[in-house]
């Protein structure tokens, strides 16, 4: 397949279309090694074009309970995919104590700061936390922070924790906000 | 056929006025080439304990974090506080 590359029409072929067996690197990224895909810059090159997706990136964060004293983690773990300006953080937070009576429940940690309009939401998956109001409660984060808080689906009162943790408590799920 | 594992902080930006996101990579190479790449994130703001980041992020951190911008934080902080439910 002929490749014709310039420096006004980039790469054309006589096809209209190209064809990688392994990776492509984009903004003078060095093509990944490992794989098939399209690497982009480690550090994102944003575009203001709509159309234009210029940046993705995967990796951890650490989630951390915000308010409440003497926690013991028994799990911890945070991951995330950011795709343009949207990401998607997951959360697994497994607790074996924590004094929290009265506390909200919060936690704060995200690997990048929201927007001023962060427009984000989530799912929890699964809960356990002792709290006054047991209505399912999913996550929202505040706009400019990395702080996700808890509130009740029906009445949008702020979830709060009315007894100390005891034995393995969960607090799981996902969030997604614009950056 | 050696492998070696390298950690570093790669990134460190100022969003905004005062967050500070960090990027800590991790590089394993094999043969001095690079065959996979693993990042962690956080962010730090004026109202965080950063005597345990790196020197250079310290640096930046007390750069940045002027008594304007810590008050502004504050300031932003108890506003954001009266909009909760």
């Amino acid at each position: 397949m002929p490749v014709i590359i310039d420096g006004t029409n980039g790469v054309t072929t006589n096809s209209g279309t190209l064809i990688s067996a392994t990776t492509i690197g984009v903004g003078g990224a060095t093509p990944s090694a490992s794989g098939s895909g399209i690497t982009f810059p480690a550090t994102q090159s944003a575009s203001s074009d709509a159309n234009t997706l210029d940046d993705y990136e995967e990796g951890t964060w650490t989630p951390t309970i915000a308010g409440w004293t003497s926690i013991t983690y028994q799990v911890r773990l945070g991951t995330y995919v950011k795709i343009g300006r949207q990401v998607t953080c997951w959360f697994d937070i497994r607790l074996t104590a924590g004094t929290n009576a009265g506390t909200s429940v919060t936690f704060t940690g995200l690997p990048f700061t929201t927007g001023t309009n962060a427009n984000g939401g989530g799912m929890t998956t699964y809960a356990d936390i002792p709290v006054t109001d047991r209505s399912y409660y999913p996550p929202y984060p505040s706009s400019i922070s990395t702080t996700v808080s808890f509130y009740n689906f029906v009445n949008g009162s702020s979830v709060t924790s009315n007894a100390n943790i005891s034995g393995t408590k969960y607090l799981q799920g996902c969030v997604m906000y614009e950056v | 056929m050696a492998l070696t594992e390298n950690t570093s902080i790669d990134q460190i930006e100022i969003v905004g006025d005062w967050n500070i996101q960090v990027r800590q990579a991790t590089v394993i190479t094999k043969n001095g080439e690079q065959v996979a790449r693993s990042f962690h994130r956080w962010v730090l703001t004026p109202d965080m304990d950063i005597s345990g980041q790196e020197q250079k992020v310290q640096d930046i951190a007390n750069a940045a974090w002027t008594p304007e911008v810590r008050q502004a934080y504050e300031t932003f902080k108890a506003e954001q506080a009266k909009r909760m439910p």
